[in-house]
């Protein structure tokens, strides 16, 4: 019978993990809306320029992946109490630790980490919706030590996904929400390590969607999971081979004016009606699955050792419309709404246009269709859809060994290769009723007459191009990173002592496929190799006051190679780098207390980061070039300073009290340089200072804090119940108007402040409510028993509707000194959510 | 009774039978929009005060071909429409348009709160007219996203064939109108010359000229995707669509292929032009000059100066306000060379208007050596009809010269029109008529 508690109790608490995981809501962004964001080859007549923060790349993991919290801490609560209260409240703002950016962030499986060395960013899709096998976390937040691996300014999450570590399961789950998917099955089923050495896990689930809050969503997903390990002696050999085959369509940013016109924030132009059904012009793929070879040993409590075969090959896309010489499709571009126009009777007879017929507010496919047929009498087509593809191949093996030099002191030890291969390149997907199209960039067209510029391959040059056939750009980026790292951890009885070194040699090279007619020679083949070398160095003390009372003071120098997008201006089109080689320089500092007395727990943690001789490459459409242009930020540098802390009251053995609180300053402290390279031309055309010193970092809540009381009965009971209020959060900036030209044609009379001042967005109170229920269906004769778990997560309670983020548009009028002609964009959030699931266990 | 009963089942049998056969109404099947044309291109024309800009508020409706459009971004954020009577340019505020007005396609547009105004002296429907200068309004395009209101495809159709007009023909009706130049070629300026500045972006005219006499001008914009092409040297015919410009007569091709200009040029075949200057290259309202042309003054400093009635440009010379007791002044014609011609012939036209007795007349010299006095040359007067006798007014016709026999004239030879007048004060005295000539041609067979 204590068992049949314990049993339960464990169950309880996984359905519980489980619960609250799937309650997290759509994975907001916690990164800064993606950099680099390629803009596509449109222009109209006047050159105005399709580009992409229209439809911004945030979705990657907005959408990419409803798990993709960014620290998935609840599995720690015992272990970190501030990240498990707040990362799942926070995160409705993406809120992002200490401000710092995805790479800053680690997330390892089987000891490989899984961070892109292009972008930083964590894959998180590959492994999503594989919620049941993916629990096996260990999260170290700051500088803390950690047995695996060097570590990283803001956390590293290691994820161990060996078949002999899962809880031996045979589950059946479902769930209904009301986000971007609305159903979700998943199967598990483990099987503890036999007498043969042998364990198994096997898991498979599926998502879908279609309507829900937003009506044009549409998802698909299929995951899959399989790991077999087989013991032999002190070895242990895995096998991990996991995937997720997954589609959906994408939410793009709005202004307020579309908000006000189609009265609803739940706006989004990227679908329209396709003889009568809905049809979505943004959507995003993603494949890829990997696999995982590890060998651990272990002898007898001195040496351990883990080395882990990683590869993955697949790919992801995004899927947008294209068009060439024909008007802009989007419904919601500026000019064809009523703010565009100054004079107040054409505007007032467009607004009312639009109300009178709403559906002009969506893309008009059937029109796309008889312009493609129609316009020209082969049927070349005018608008199509095309894939952003990004093809990749990562192949990683790591080997780490933990000696036991004395009882006290323990060597670490890591060796890592990896190298990552990606191709870029665009296809059409779609040809929308034509017959083909042609590889041209119409944007050089105007620019260099009757030249060769125009041809996007001059070894394929008047190339006609149809379906699934590649279009506009097509290259290949290597990255290779040698790793070595060695760590010495020193436990005294008062003290806890370690010193980290790691040592990495990046290599980036980039590879062309086309001869861009407006870069001849510097976009076709391989480019010049570029080396990295980078040290890292971290060193930390801990005081045991006794069993209950901690102080702790760590430090990190480091540095890192500017991200591979950041390094080349314009890779979609050539092999230009930034003028000067840099790494980004960083500093870490941080001190804390912690108290975890039975009744009390409490975490107290402060900061300060400075970051230094950070680049960033940002592609938009240009109003002054009247072209696409690559503004190549130089000597970015931050500081971050703040605290974090919680605290955790149980007031009486079912009830607690908890809270905690993020409050800091986070600015840029100095000013960069930009240099710009217009994509028409292959030259570095102007260069000049941001005045964005003391400038807040934007994208995330500067103060937040939350108050939460948990509730879980001695029987199956637990709820809890949670506010949090987030505060100081700005949108971010066009760093355009900080610089000494924006304000030419400022207006006179007009105060500087109109162009220069960030937008800061109202601060928001968020309620949320999980419950949860298990209990037992059937007692089989053989001890085991059927169970039930009931869970019902409810976010934003008080169905609120809240701007989640958003961007003051890249592209700025430059000679109208207007703000107002590309208004803020915003991505509202969707009042109530909530997710409920039922899962039955053996 | 048994047969009121018969009746009245038979009656409802009948009635079953009618309810049987009974069906739901339904409209017919949609074969596209329903509007209903009313009004004619050519009505616009007529119903258009010139110098106003009018509202259409009548639901007026009309339908046209799309003969032009932005397909080689010749023709900026408008298309060119034409029913049978009449062809307007519609200004719209869009990008791409050759893709939904491809050629050939019949729309129909539904006028009503559109407004139509002068750009120029060519009429436009336009979307909307601004007046924040007080000056002059500015016609402002339709926006795109009202497309949808105004303008309905109604399909593509056969392409109307082009008018053949010839240099005489032309005429405020045919604007924007598709035609047919033929027995047209460039200007020797002119030929092998880029259609347009494609590096500067900037909007160039070459002169066009029709065999038998007449320019006009072929406008390109710098935007086009054909303005680095070159201009071909033949002759042949020219498609494009008619447009005015203040009194300029102009063309636009809607790309190379409306040029057809495979023959030789025209001076090798047919009766050859010697000469030929109807004055439209030259700029209004100002002094005649140019390196071919001498516009001497002898005495009394009066020249000879270019005018322009009806969109028509010619030169004019008066004594009239210059206070001067004599003016004698002279036009000298580039030199003609008359070897190796058979029967030259010159021609031209003259205009008087308050004629009180001042003399034109054209002159014709072997011996001017051409370095600008003429006056010491000898010079032999043609027997020409010259306009006179308009004496409180300005004449209503052109008069023509008739035909000038140049037979007896070999070798280089110059004429000259030579003014000559006085503007004294004595009103018996004065002599200050004012002479337009114009069409001034010398051809030989």
């Amino acid at each position: 019978m204590p068992q049949s508690v314990v049993m339960r109790t464990i169950v309880f608490l996984c359905c519980l993990i489980h619960a609250v995981l799937l309650a997290q809501p759509p994975a907001k962004s916690i990164w800064l809306p993606k950099k680099n964001q390629w803009v596509d080859s449109n222009l109209d007549k006047e050159g105005w320029k399709y580009f992409q923060d229209q439809y911004i790349n945030q979705t990657d993991i907005l959408e990419g992946e409803e798990q993709a919290l960014f620290v998935p801490s609840i599995l720690h609560a015992s272990k970190d109490l501030y990240s498990s209260l707040t990362s799942f409240s926070f995160s409705i703002r993406r809120y992002r630790m200490k401000g710092l950016s995805s790479r800053y962030f680690t997330q390892s499986i089987q000891e490989v980490s899984m961070n892109q060395l292009s972008d930083g960013n964590i894959p998180w899709v590959n492994w999503g919706g594989l919620n049941e096998v993916t629990s096996n976390n260990q999260l170290y937040t700051g500088l803390k030590q950690n047995d695996y691996q060097f570590g990283n300014l803001g956390s590293v999450n290691i994820m161990q996904l060996n078949a002999s570590q899962l809880f031996p399961q045979t589950t059946f789950a479902t769930t209904i929400s009301n986000r971007n998917y609305q159903q979700r099955w998943a199967f598990t089923k483990v099987w503890a390590e036999n007498k043969n050495g042998w364990a198994f896990a096997g898991s498979i689930a599926i998502k879908k969607g279609n309507g829900g809050m937003l009506i044009s969503n549409q998802f698909n997903g299929f995951s899959y999971f399989v790991g077999v390990d087989k013991f032999y002696k002190r070895h242990l050999f895995s096998f991990i081979l996991l995937g997720n085959r997954q589609w959906h369509t994408r939410q793009s940013a709005v202004t307020k004016e579309l908000v006000g016109l189609s009265r609803s924030n739940l706006y989004q132009p990227g679908w329209g009606l396709h003889q009568g059904v809905i049809k979505p012009a943004n959507g995003q793929f993603n494949h890829q699955p990997s696999v995982f070879l590890t060998h651990t040993y272990k002898s007898v409590e001195t040496i351990e050792q883990a080395t882990t075969f990683f590869y993955s090959q697949g790919e992801k896309y995004t899927t947008a419309l294209d068009w060439y010489n024909a008007p802009d499709p989007r419904p919601d571009y500026y000019r064809y709404l009523p703010s565009f126009f100054t004079d107040t009777a054409l505007a007032n007879s467009v607004a009312e246009q639009i109300q009178m017929n709403p559906a002009q507010l969506q893309i008009n496919w059937d029109h796309l269709y008889w312009v493609n047929q129609h316009a020209s009498s082969d049927k070349r087509a005018r608008y199509w859809l095309e894939d952003r593809v990004e093809q990749s191949n990562k192949l990683a093996m790591n080997t780490r060994f933990k000696i036991l030099l004395k009882p006290s002191l323990e060597w670490t030890i890591q060796g890592q290769f990896k190298r990552e291969c990606y191709q870029y390149f665009k296809r059409v997907s779609n040809l929308l009723g034509g017959s083909y199209t042609m590889n041209w960039n119409q944007f050089a067209e105007d620019n260099l007459p009757s030249s060769t510029a125009i041809q996007n391959d001059l070894n394929q040059p008047d190339q006609k191009v149809l379906t699934s056939e590649r279009i506009g750009y097509h290259y290949q980026m290597v990255i290779k990173e040698w790793l070595f790292m060695t760590q010495l951890n020193y436990r005294l009885p008062r003290f806890d002592l370690f010193a980290a070194l790691k040592y990495t040699h990046t290599i980036y090279q980039r590879t062309g496929f086309y001869r861009n007619g407006v870069f001849p020679l510097q976009s076709f083949g391989p480019s010049h190799p570029d080396h990295f070398r980078n040290l890292f160095v971290k060193t930390g003390l801990t005081y045991k006051m006794n069993g209950r009372n901690y102080v702790y003071l760590h430090g990190a120098i480091s540095s890192l190679p500017p991200l591979v997008n950041d390094w080349y201006l314009s890779p979609r089109s050539n092999a230009i780098k930034q003028p000067k080689q840099f790494s980004e320089q960083s500093l870490m500092i941080e001190a804390g207390y912690i108290l975890n007395a039975p009744l009390l727990k409490l975490t107290l943690n402060g900061y300060f980061i400075q970051l230094t001789k950070g680049m960033d490459v940002m592609s938009f459409y240009h109003d002054g070039y009247r072209n696409l242009v690559n503004y190549a930020l130089n000597n970015l540098s931050t500081q971050h300073i703040g605290i974090e802390s919680s605290i955790a009251y149980q007031l009486t053995p079912s009830l607690s009290i908890n809270a905690a609180l993020h409050m800091g300053q986070f600015i840029y402290n100095q000013r960069p340089t930009y240099a710009v390279l217009a994509d028409n031309e292959p030259f570095i055309s102007e260069t000049g200072i941001l005045y964005i010193n003391r400038f807040p970092l934007t994208g995330f809540p500067h103060t937040a804090c939350y108050t939460g009381l948990a509730y879980r009965s001695s029987s199956n009971w637990m709820m809890n119940l949670s506010a949090s209020f987030l505060g100081k959060q700005w949108i971010s900036f066009n760093p355009l108007r900080r610089t000494y030209d924006a304000a030419q044609n400022l207006a006179p009379n007009t105060a500087q402040s109109v162009l220069i001042q960030p937008t800061i967005l109202p601060s928001e109170m968020v309620l949320d409510l999980s419950v949860g229920y298990s209990f037992r269906l059937k007692k089989l004769i053989n001890g085991k028993s059927y169970y039930l778990q009931c869970f019902l997560g409810m976010n934003n309670l008080m169905n609120r509707s809240m701007i989640t983020g958003g961007f003051e548009q890249l592209r700025f009028d430059v000679q109208g000194g207007d703000i107002n002609q590309f208004p803020n964009k915003y991505y509202f959030s969707n009042g109530l959510l909530y997710s409920c699931s039922l899962k039955f266990k053996l | 009774m048994k047969n009121v009963l018969y009746s009245m089942v038979i009656l409802y049998f009948v009635l079953l039978a009618c309810a049987c056969k009974q069906q739901l109404d339904a409209a017919p099947p949609y074969t596209g929009t329903s509007l209903k044309v009313n009004t004619s291109i050519r009505d616009l024309y007529t119903s258009h005060i010139p110098g106003n800009i009018e509202r259409f508020i009548n639901n007026e409706v009309i339908t046209g071909i799309v003969t032009a459009n932005d397909e080689n971004d010749n023709f900026y954020k408008s298309i060119v429409i034409q029913d049978s009577t009449a062809a307007i340019t519609v200004r719209l505020d869009g990008f791409g348009l050759s893709a939904i007005f491809p050629l050939g396609m019949r729309v129909m547009i539904k006028l009503n709160g559109l407004w139509m105004g002068e750009y120029g002296g060519m009429l436009q429907i336009v979307g909307s007219v601004d007046r924040t200068n007080p000056l002059q309004a500015d016609l402002m395009p339709l926006p795109a996203a009202l497309f949808n209101r105004h303008i309905f495809a109604v399909g593509l159709q056969t392409m109307p064939s082009p008018i053949d007009i010839r240099y005489n023909q032309f005429h405020d009706s045919l604007q924007s109108r598709l035609i047919r130049l033929n027995q047209v070629e460039f200007a020797a300026a002119d030929t092998a010359q880029p259609y347009s500045d494609a590096i500067n972006k900037i909007t160039t005219s070459h002169s066009v000229k029709f065999c038998s006499g007449g320019t006009i001008y072929l406008r390109t914009s710098g935007f086009a995707n054909f303005a680095a092409q070159k201009t071909p040297s033949g002759n042949g015919s020219m498609v494009g669509i008619y447009s005015i410009f203040g009194s300029q007569k102009q063309l636009a091709i809607r790309d190379t292929r409306d040029v057809q200009f495979g023959n030789q040029r025209c001076i090798q075949t047919g009766p050859a032009v010697l000469l030929w200057e109807d004055f439209e290259q030259f700029t209004n309202n100002q002094k005649l000059s140019n390196a071919q042309w001498q516009n001497l003054a002898e005495s009394g400093q009066v020249f000879f100066q270019i005018q322009s009635q009806q969109n028509n440009r010619f030169v004019s010379i008066s004594a009239l306000g210059t206070g001067q007791p004599t003016t004698t002044s002279w036009l000298v014609l580039p030199p003609v060379s008359l070897s190796q011609v058979k029967s030259p012939q010159l021609s031209f036209l003259t205009k008087d208007q308050f004629d009180n007795g001042a003399s034109l007349r054209v002159m014709i010299s072997t011996n001017y050596d051409g370095k600008g006095q003429p006056w010491k040359a000898k010079w032999t007067t043609l027997k020409a009809n010259i306009a006179n006798g308009s004496s409180t007014g300005i004449a209503a016709n052109w008069t023509p010269s008739g035909p000038i026999n140049l037979n007896n004239y070999a070798g280089l030879v110059y004429i000259a029109f030579k003014y000559e007048g006085n503007d004294l004060n004595s009103s018996a005295a004065k002599k200050n008529t004012n002479f337009w000539v114009d069409d001034v041609k010398i051809i030989a067979q």
